[in-house]
């Protein structure tokens, strides 16, 4: 152990421990010098005598280098610098590789960036398996979300859960001091933070007292960051008022730093007890009509997840029987998930597109190794004449092997630093991508260090594959005939360029499908005309908002009117729940059929102020708009979309139907308009009614604003108007209908823009390997060009030739491709929208693509070969 | 290949350099790696075969292990010259090592005292 010690010390002082070692032996063989001179030898032979006698002085000290130090690891040292001068020295290939490693391995990390935050990353927790998620199965769905007296009812009559924690995540408008902006917020249960175990960073967390009595406790507990971002992390901060939609919270503390919470997805910056959400929300806290919250507890120790979820089972109905009426429970029969990844914001239904892009990344890879593995194999190629001279020198071919892998694992750790910029630079754009026109929610992932280890892992094997082959074949150079060892290595590259070729053609189609998809998916009919059309929603501010009477409709009229005015507005109206917002209101219209009987159909509702239809193109196809004249006190008056119509009366006139309106009068049927997409364009036609918005006045709703001029200084002006023409409202949010649908289709938009992104690397990594072979063929076929060129071929033969080399190669690599694509592509079939996994279109479009490349690729180093002298070329070697 | 030399000279057993060395000193007193070499061929009556430079593995071992110590000092002749002291280390190692090696060679004697 201590002679271990030693020998690292001696490794580390090197150069002190060579100096001592060559000033004691030089000594040594001074004294054996007097020696000699003594017996009667002139300086000179008794020079040499000495070192006779001595035996070797360079052997001795390698001798001593070996018992005083671990000459391997001194050995390494000094091929790893050997390595960085030898690639410093060929700066055209090492910028290639490096290039395709930082692509090949960023694009990567940051796929598993994103898999890793949001498939397997577990909570920092004790025992995270014991978390659960709570669920019920209802009569015709699965349900997610409770209201506050289930929970309570679910905490006092199973006895499974050691604690249980219910929250609400939604993006609020948020004044810290500087004017309101939007945040992530939270509602939670008082047990919320012991439930982590979080001790606060300043000041106390919220607690069970805060959450026992609604409206008793308006406090808030802030983020780490946002306490830093937004007070300079003074510690003055506590008790300062913050406003959540003009709600003022109380600053009671600060989380701790990193503190996540429930959702590893997302990250809250306030956080308030469940007890002030009827000022924010639009019900009581009691109310057991309000689904809002999400339940997750902690198991007791000695309970399994299956005892649990029978003890559920059994204690549903009492649960059921306990809630005060109305209550949102009918039938419900609990049941407990795993939670030990925390709340499920987006991990079920992104779990299919991310294995599908961890799997199209890979091949990116795999295209990329074999890039590296071909350049690698062509720069031995290259140097064979440097292996054979150092071999000569007596260089061990082990030695030599490890020198060469060496520099593939140094340019693979260069290559794998710069992958960590691309892998940074990707993911932060790939959530801009995915959170563009979300409005209640943000994904948030950072890289941690498993996703480090990843691409470090990823990074080594790169260079192990890749080049593991190339250095073996040229530590086996053979001195005499300086060749490498292998006959056949023309083969092994055309495999390569072969197999890169085939993956290609299965990433450029992938990304062909899913870009078609998308394109269909943007260019379908909506039902509406959502070019250049604001959507703000306008909410009512302030504390118990939803609980004062209904606010004076003449306010929110002043707005629109005034909005109207604006030179850069076309048309503009009211709607409450607005086209694409990801917010619906959903409920059961009872229709009297021709026979008379009654039967209920459940639809989407639309409030929509006359000139709603005019503002977003909505087609009026029988009857009358709402107008001027639907005012309060007037009958009430609603509108149906074609597909309820037909529903509800096949082949009769809805016109002068009536249906349920609001407050127990019935409304009449004024007019019948086209269909419509109401939450996602991908939806089928849903029944969907619309009622008077002047009518059924509420607390708020969406401006819709369809403008002529620029849209940003129209949404600064309607935040202008609302302010002074309606100070008892505050805008929520202002988005273009377009922005809101590219939210909608944000996956779409991931899953095609990564898949184009992996198609032009994986493309661009195999045009770069069919280059870089041709170009080395043409160089070593200079002087059979030259021969041929004597011999009456002309330029466009030699070209031919060349185009023929790499057209056979990518006719094989299509050949191989296309049946792997079609069998891939079936996996991406759930996610497409309007095209099919064998789409004649995009197959076409994929094989042209990879055709004309290849050409092109060919091309520029062929007409090199075809301008060849062929005097000079005869003459070259 | 037949050896002309009546009395071939013996190679150093692996393992034995470093028992040597410490005898050596423990007989001689401080001594630098030029003195050890010539006291040790003169012990053996120059049947060891001993390179100078061999010699220096060897003492890197015991120095590292913390059986000798070397310092820098001068030869009576106002050389300079590193000289190597045994340590209370050194002196109990040169103990255990003498037992150890006597027992192996008494074993070796037993054995080849046998007769055959």
């Amino acid at each position: 152990m201590r002679r271990f010690r030693a020998r690292f010390v001696a490794l580390l002082f090197r150069r002190r421990a060579e100096e001592q070692m060559a000033r004691e032996m030089a000594a040594h063989l001074a004294l054996m010098e007097d020696d000699f001179r003594r017996r009667g030898l002139t300086a000179e032979e008794a020079h040499l005598a000495a070192l006779r006698a001595w035996g070797g002085l360079e052997q001795s000290k390698e001798l001593h280098r070996d018992a005083r130090s671990f000459v391997w690891l001194e050995q390494l040292l000094q091929d790893a610098r050997h390595a960085a001068r030898s690639l410093r020295q060929s700066p055209s290939f090492t910028a290639v590789t490096l290039l395709s490693l930082a692509f090949g391995i960023g694009v990567n990390t940051a796929i598993f960036t994103l898999v890793n935050g949001i498939l397997l990353k577990k909570l920092p927790v004790a025992e995270p398996e014991r978390v659960v998620q709570v669920q019920a199965q209802k009569k015709m769905f699965a349900a997610a979300a409770f209201s506050y007296p289930a929970y309570r009812e679910l905490q006092r009559q199973t006895g499974v859960f050691a604690s249980l924690i219910a929250f609400q995540q939604v993006i609020h408008l948020v004044d810290f001091g500087g004017g309101p902006g939007r945040a992530e917020f939270a509602f939670v249960s008082g047990s919320y933070f012991s439930f982590f175990g979080a001790r606060p960073a300043l000041g106390r967390l919220i607690d069970e007292k805060d959450d026992e009595v609604e409206g008793a406790s308006p406090v808030c507990v802030i983020s780490y960051d946002a306490w830093q971002q937004r007070f300079g992390g003074d510690p003055a901060a506590l008790n300062r008022m913050i406003h959540v939609d003009g709600l003022p919270l109380r600053i009671i503390g600060v989380a701790p730093r990193g503190f996540i919470g429930a959702d590893l997805e997302r990250r809250q910056e306030v956080w308030a007890p469940t007890s002030v959400s009827s000022d924010l929300l639009r019900f009581k806290r009691d109310n057991a009509g309000a689904v809002w919250l999400w339940i997750m507890g902690r198991l007791k120790p000695a309970i399994t997840l299956a005892g649990a979820n029978a003890r559920l089972k059994a204690a549903s109905p009492a649960i059921e029987a306990a809630l005060p009426a109305p209550h949102a429970n009918q039938g419900a029969v609990y049941y407990l998930l795993d939670g030990s990844h925390g709340n499920d914001s987006w991990r079920t239904s992104l779990h299919d597109p991310l294995s599908i892009l961890m799997g199209a990344v890979t091949l990116v890879l795999l295209v990329a190794c074999a890039n590296l593995a071909n350049l690698l194999l062509a720069r031995a190629g290259d140097r064979r004449q440097e292996f054979a001279i150092k071999l000569a020198l007596g260089i061990s071919a082990r030695r030599l092997l490890r020198q060469l892998m060496l520099e593939t694992v140094a340019i693979a750790l260069a290559g794998g630093t710069l992958a960590w910029i691309v892998a940074l630079a990707v993911t932060r754009y790939l959530l801009d991508v995915f959170n563009a026109g979300s409005t209640y929610r943000h994904l948030h992932v950072v890289p941690d260090a498993s996703v480090l280890l990843y691409s470090f892992v990823a990074c080594l094997l790169t260079a192990l594959i890749a080049g593991l082959y190339p250095a073996w074949q040229a530590s086996r150079t053979d001195i005499e005939r300086r060749l490498p060892a292998t006959a056949g290595r023309g083969v092994l590259r055309r495999g390569l360029i072969l197999v890169q070729v085939t993956l290609a053609v299965v990433l450029l189609f992938g990304a062909s499908l899913f870009a078609h998809s998308l394109r269909k998916l943007k260019t379908i009919d909506l039902g509406y005309d959502i070019d250049r059309v604001l959507s703000a929603m306008v909410l009512g501010s302030g504390p118990q908002r939803n609980l004062r009477p209904v606010p004076p409709p003449p306010q929110l009229d002043e707005v629109l009117a005034r909005v109207r005015r604006l030179p850069e507005v076309e048309a503009a109206a009211w709607s409450a729940m607005g086209m694409l917002s990801g917010w619906s209101s959903v409920g059961d219209t009872e229709i009297t059929d021709a026979s008379g009987r009654k039967r209920q159909i459940e639809a989407r509702v639309i409030l929509a102020s006359a000139g709603f239809l005019k503002t977003l193109r909505v087609p009026l196809l029988k009857g009358r708009d709402f107008g001027p004249g639907d005012r309060p006190g007037t009958p009430l008056v609603a509108l149906v979309n074609q597909k309820l119509a037909a529903m509800a009366w096949p082949g009769e006139d809805p016109v002068g139907k009536r249906i349920p309106g609001a407050g127990r009068k019935e409304a009449d049927v004024i007019g019948v308009v086209g269909n419509s997409k109401y939450l996602n364009p991908r939806e089928a036609d849903q029944p969907i009614v619309y009622y008077s918005f002047e009518q059924q006045p509420g607390d708020g709703g969406t401006l819709q604003i369809r403008c002529r001029g620029d849209m940003d200084a129209v949404a600064r002006e309607v935040r202008e108007i609302v302010k002074t023409a309606a100070p008892a409202y505050q805008v929520s949010d202002i988005t273009s209908l377009e922005a809101l649908r590219d939210g909608v289709i944000s996956q779409d938009r991931l899953l095609a823009f990564l898949s184009s992104l992996f198609g032009a690397l994986g493309t661009a990594l195999a045009l770069a390997g069919i280059y870089g072979l041709i170009a080395y063929s043409v160089t070593r076929r200079t002087r059979e060009v030259g021969i041929r060129m004597s011999v009456g071929a002309r330029r466009g033969d030699v070209l031919r030739l060349f185009l023929r080399e790499s057209a056979l190669l990518v006719a094989a690599g299509i050949a191989a491709g296309l049946p792997l694509a079609l069998l891939l592509a079936r996996f991406a079939g759930k996610f497409l929208y309007g095209v099919s996994t064998t789409e004649p279109a995009d197959i076409a479009l994929s094989l042209a693509a990879m055709a004309a490349g290849g050409l092109a690729a060919a091309y520029l180093p062929g007409r090199r070969a075809a301008r060849i002298n062929p005097v000079e070329a005869l003459r070259c070697d | 290949m037949p050896s002309e030399d009546p009395k071939p000279r013996l190679q150093v057993l692996p393992g034995t350099l470093d028992l040597m060395v410490l005898r050596t000193l423990a007989a001689m007193g401080p001594q630098h790696a030029y003195a050890i070499a010539t006291r040790l061929e003169q012990v053996s009556e120059a049947l060891l075969s001993l390179n100078q430079g061999t010699l220096y593995p060897a003492l890197v071992r015991l120095e590292q292990q913390g059986w000798i110590r070397g310092s820098w000092g001068k030869t009576e002749n106002n050389r300079e010259a590193r000289f190597y002291a045994l340590t209370r280390a050194g002196r109990k190692a040169l103990g255990e090592e003498t037992a150890r090696w006597r027992r192996l060679a008494g074993l070796m004697e037993k054995l080849l005292a046998e007769d055959v």
